[in-house]
């Protein structure tokens, strides 16, 4: 258990490394404190799926004796889905050790953690002579690092305009129309990015300018009239069905598409029609099951600093007590080692997901699973709201602290609404979720609407200055 | 999906063709169709009918089983495109021990094919709509039939570990006889919880203390414990049982429902296969469970399940076997009492909810209120059909693939074991463990009703049971209408046990009809499916008309119809969002719609019998502009119309 234990910290640890290492280790390495690397990676900008696969395929070159770069598979735009081995054959065949299996990105716009996966094997490598930790680690453990579960979101979101970058692309109709994602969003103004439309109409729109700031928009109180209407998303109607972006690429959630308590699309938003059904699913799946030394599991997302745990619905029930126990004692130590996160349960203070990745490795496979969602303003902004949150008291109180989340993030939705045209892709994802959900009779079956994940929001408001304070 | 190479040049398609099918060629022919047909003597004769109707039927390769054997799907349609047509789905021989579905599947292609030119109502199902045929979903297990030594198994050939002891397969049963049967072992027991049966002294029964009734046999499966680990064939050959893998109700964490939905190439196929075929509108799958014998109730759940004691304690004897290592095995010197319930590991206390979190809402589990008519239609004209009117032994029907059919892809979705008994039902309350119309579940677990077609007055399912209606013991019934399937009971000494007595029902006599039967039952049963082709949902344009309000304004008045009998959805098929609304679209570029209808328009349910639905629009145009609608119903087919501006 202490091994675990231990084995879980540093893992945990790894995330805040990694973000907090920007200035790369080229540079810092000029201020003499630090020492000579073998592999120099660049940690100060985000890497498509090919700079990934290279950089993996660099560190495998440095490290040929430890590291082991494979393809589970294809994803459906033809990527691989690509895997790190780590493993020291002098100790032992893999499958004989127990193992740490480290994934992120999912939801192609939650990208932080690829970068955060390759760090973690450059770290692992790299001090494998420095620290007697490490050393261990890597001794007596295999790790299997997958950078990006959905490569064909990761490179729509960096390399294209960024709208819809949360779901993979296998094609799905959402419009009811018979042919799948034929109305997609359109770069009209061809600067890269899908923004909103706003309408000059005065005295007839619903919208009008914030009087702190005019790029902003907000509704009118009810009664008045202002002198703006937002139309959407940025494009056109491009099937001519009298409907405008209702159809765009992909409309699932890759990250409800795993067995345990998967339900049908009216239960589950995104579900598609059969778990594993996602080439990128059935991939992983196949490797997890036929790799039982897996013991723990890391899936990275962004964004909002909590360390999660199952179960991702109600009505799963809580784990028997004795995992309960491990859990808390892992969750815990990870908020000790992680300023501004906190361990919570999905169901009870994130929201509810059905046939969630660690539900299925939990339930299904038996594997002690966490999913971190990577970063937090507070990291940034030491807002007195932030600077509070970090002063509460702790757990054990865990309703509290899933209260206390859902009370900032029911904060961040009512500011994110108001909001009109935002440039930071990290908000991307966030607004065209939204807009969608006015797009049909059917509601794009995109995110689970009331669950579109919120706390995006917390990135795009510039130090956090134009959030209502959470408690206010 | 493997297409056979229809796409390679012909002459070497019929080179392939002549070569496949030159050995079972003669089996093809064979007049005597009353029989159960191997899985070589099914292919050859899909085969045949494929080429002997080419341009009517094609022979698709779903995917190959667990021992490479193909599930077959017979496309039978005239014309081309038949993939809009509504079409039926017909499905059978998921349980490998339920081969009559594949012959009566069998029988319902050479109706289709035999009767296409002569048959009205034939002509009609082919040239307007599709039927999609798999004669046998579970090819590994159906051929377990025709093997030397036959047993109940149903499943795949998946190879599972079921005592955890890192070995496969290594402790099956045995024909310790050699009648050529795995049947059961009763044996005289101290500890065993079983009794003999008062009404039938051949059948056990559990005792019970608390009635005064003595206990003393214990029951296995014939053979012997060949790993030495103290269990009697806990881990034989197979598998998964493919009508438990599939998602509605999947029974989690049970016995041969494999390690997680879909999770075998067979099921695999079979969802890859449907889920492009949206328009299917309807599905018949020949099977263990029944809703056709007898259709669902008021509350839309189904009539409890018939099922055998004496098998069912027989596995019974394996259950401790499957709890060795893992945590569920009692730990010795390790547990303690908790409040609530026994000993081991309490669970521990619950998330509370958050305050504004929302109840979740399970999915439905039983029939929506507004599809049951529709169902007890269908089922009564089964009934007059086919004679039948008592089932033979039925299972429950979590995670089989018609239950996934109605609540998941939304149709109507029948089941039927394909034959029935001749005995008249018992009287009722007699034995049944739970009684017809107990409360269905709400699975999972947490409650709440379904808020669907029934609205407020509807019924709210309670949750908590793991079968919606229970099950009623079939044991005495069984052995009474059926006197061949039952083997007498013989001595027998064990090398383990002792005296043992060999005996109890016979594989395959409690699932399949005689073969004698085989031929009146595929008749029937293919009317049966011709009368399901009559049922499906039409879209029409029945008005389209324009009128000149002046200016180069127009007004456009269309009434799409629905000439059908079925909705162009079920009730339930809306709730759960898996047909899609039927589309209404005018064509004209959407800046000269001046007002009225959208463009493009959904329709959640239209119901059929005629029903109509009326559309307005003011448009902006110029006469003599021609001037498209069309309606297009997933399940429904599609129609267009046009009219002239003037």
């Amino acid at each position: 258990m202490k091994s675990l234990l231990t084995l879980a910290a540093v893992v945990l640890s790894l995330g805040v490394s990694a973000s907090a290492q920007s200035p790369s280790p080229a540079r810092t390495q000029k201020s003499g404190s630090d020492p000579q690397f073998k592999v120099r990676l660049d940690f100060n900008r985000w890497h498509d799926t090919d700079e990934i696969k290279s950089d993996l395929l660099r560190l495998e070159k440095a490290w040929p004796k430890f590291l082991k770069y494979s393809s589970l598979g294809k994803s459906h735009g033809g990527r691989d889905m690509m895997l790190m081995t780590i493993n020291n054959p002098d100790t032992g065949a893999e499958l004989t050790k127990p193992a740490m299996y480290i994934e992120a990105n999912v939801h192609g716009n939650e990208i932080q953690g690829a970068e955060v996966a390759l760090y973690t094997v450059w770290y692992l490598m790299e001090h494998y002579d420095r620290i007697p930790q490490v050393k261990k680690l890597v001794d007596e453990r295999v790790f299997y690092v997958v950078p990006s579960v959905n490569p064909d979101g990761r490179d729509h979101f960096l390399k294209g305009t960024g709208a819809g970058s949360r779901t993979g692309h296998v094609p799905v109709d959402d419009d009811n129309d018979g042919v799948a994602d034929e109305d997609d969003a359109d770069d009209l103004n061809g600067n890269g990015v899908i923004e909103q439309i706003r309408k000059y109409v005065p005295g007839k729109g619903n919208f009008r300018t914030s009087a702190r700031d005019k790029r902003l928009m907000e509704p009118v109180p009810a009664g008045e009239t202002g002198d703006w209407v937002i139309l959407g998303q940025e494009g056109l109607d491009n099937d001519g069905d009298g409907r405008v972006n209702e159809d765009p690429v992909g409309g699932y959630d890759g990250n409800r598409n795993w067995a345990s308590n998967w339900q049908p699309e009216y239960v589950q938003n995104g579900a598609l029609n059969y778990p594993f059904q996602l080439p990128e699913a059935r991939a992983i799946n196949d490797f997890l099951m036929s790799h039982p030394n897996i013991a723990g599991v890391q899936s990275y997302h962004n964004s909002g600093g909590m360390i999660l745990r199952g179960p991702g619905a109600e009505w799963q029930g809580e784990y028997p007590r004795a995992d309960v126990s491990v859990y808390d004692e892992l969750g815990k130590q990870g908020e000790r080692m992680l300023p501004y996160y906190r361990y919570i349960v999905i169901w009870s203070g994130l929201y509810t997901v059905h046939g969630g990745f660690i539900d299925w490795t939990n339930d299904g496979l038996g594997m002690l699973s966490f999913s971190n969602e990577l970063w937090n303003g507070g990291q940034y902004f030491n807002s007195p709201a932030s600077r509070r949150a970090a002063e509460e008291p702790r757990q054990p109180d865990r309703r509290a602290a899933g209260r206390s989340v859902l009370r900032r993030l029911s904060g961040i939705r009512r500011s994110v609404c108001r909001v009109g045209a935002f440039r930071s892709p990290a908000v991307r994802q966030g607004r065209a979720g939204r807009v969608q959900e006015d797009a049909g009779p059917r509601a794009p079956a995109l995110h689970e609407r009331g669950a579109e994940p919120p706390q995006h929001g917390v990135l795009a408001l510039p130090g956090g200055r134009d959030a209502p304070d959470e408690d206010g | 999906l493997n297409r056979l190479p229809f796409s390679l040049p012909r002459s070497i398609v019929l080179a392939l063709a002549v070569f496949a099918l030159d050995a079972p060629a003669a089996l093809a022919q064979t007049p005597d169709v009353a029989r159960y047909r191997t899985y070589d003597e099914l292919t050859a004769a899909l085969r045949g009918l494929a080429q002997a109707n080419a341009g009517l039927v094609k022979l698709v390769d779903l995917g190959k089983s667990h021992e490479g054997r193909s599930v077959w799907a017979v496309e039978i349609a005239s014309g081309s495109k038949a993939d809009t047509r509504p079409a039926l789905l017909v499905a059978a021989n998921f349980e490998g021990n339920q081969v009559i579905g594949s012959e009566l599947a069998l029988s319902l292609v050479r109706h289709l094919t035999s009767s296409y030119a002569t048959d009205a109502a034939v002509k009609k199902l082919l040239d307007d709509h599709a039927v999609y045929i798999l004669p046998r979903v579970n090819p590994d297990g159906a051929e377990l039939m025709f093997g030397k030594v036959k047993s109940f198994r149903r499943t795949n050939a998946r190879k599972v570990d079921e005592d955890n002891d890192g070995r496969l397969d290594e402790d099956g049963p045995e024909d310790l006889n050699g009648d050529g049967f795995i049947s059961v072992m009763r044996v005289k027991d101290p500890k065993g919880p079983y009794m003999i049966h008062p009404d039938d002294p051949r059948l056990l029964r559990r005792a019970d203390a608390a009635k005064g009734e003595a206990s003393g046999w214990s029951v296995y499966w014939e053979g012997v414990d060949n790993d030495g680990d103290g269990f009697i064939n806990e881990d034989g050959p197979g598998g998964v049982d493919l009508n438990r893998n599939f998602q509605h109700r999947y029974p989690y964490y049970t016995p041969d429902a494999g390690p997680h939905m879909i999770s075998e190439p067979e099921t695999r196929a079979v969802m890859d296969y449907i889920i492009k075929k949206k328009n299917v509108a309807m599905i018949l799958t020949y099977g263990a469970s029944d809703n056709l014998i007898a259709p669902p109730g008021r509350t839309g759940a189904l009539a409890p399940a018939q099922t055998i004691d004496l098998l069912a304690f027989a596995y019974e004897s394996l259950a401790e076997a499957r709890k060795v290592g893992t945590f569920a095995a009692p730990a010795e010197g390790n547990q303690f009492f908790f409040f609530g319930g026994g000993f081991g590991d309490p669970p521990a206390p619950p998330q509370a909810r958050p305050p504004g979190q929302p109840a979740p809402r399970p999915p439905a589990t039983t029939v929506a209120v507004a599809d049951l008519e529709y169902f007890k239609t269908v089922s009564e004209k089964y009934r007059a059909l086919t004679g039948i009117k008592n089932a033979p032994v039925t299972r429950a029907a979590a995670g089989a693939f018609f239950e996934y059919g109605y609540y998941q892809f939304g149709v109507p979705s029948f089941s039927t074991p394909g034959w029935g008994l001749s005995v008249a039902p018992p009287s009722p309350g007699a034995s049944p463990t739970a009684p017809a119309g107990a409360p269905p579940a709400g699975a999972p677990t947490g409650g709440g009703g379904r808020g669907g077609p029934g609205g407020p007055g509807g019924p709210a399912p309670a949750a908590g049971a793991d079968e919606p209606t229970g099950t009623a013991v079939f044991d005495v019934r069984a052995a009474k209408a059926l006197p061949n399937s039952f083997i007498a009971w013989t001595p027998f000494a064990h090398p383990t046990l002792g005296a043992v007595e060999i005996g109890g029902f016979k594989p395959y006599a409690l699932t399949n009809p005689e073969a004698s039967e085989i031929e009146a039952l595929g008749k029937s049963h293919a009317a049966f499916a011709v009368y399901l082709g009559s049922l499906f949902p039409k879209v029409a344009i029945a008005e389209f008309t324009t009128t000149s309000l002046g200016g180069g304004l127009y007004r456009v008045e269309a009434e799409v119809e629905n000439a059908g009998y079925l909705p162009t959805s079920t009730a339930h098929g809306v709730t759960s969002q898996s047909v899609k609304p039927t589309m209404v679209q005018l064509g004209i570029a959407p800046e000269s719609l001046v007002s009225g209808d959208a463009k493009t328009s959904f329709i959640p349910a239209l119901a059929g019998s005629g029903r109509r639905q009326s559309y307005q629009w003011i448009v902006r145009g110029k006469a003599g502009q021609a001037i498209t609608i069309k309606a297009v119903a997933e399940k429904g087919g599609s129609a267009q119309k046009t009219v002239t501006l003037q």
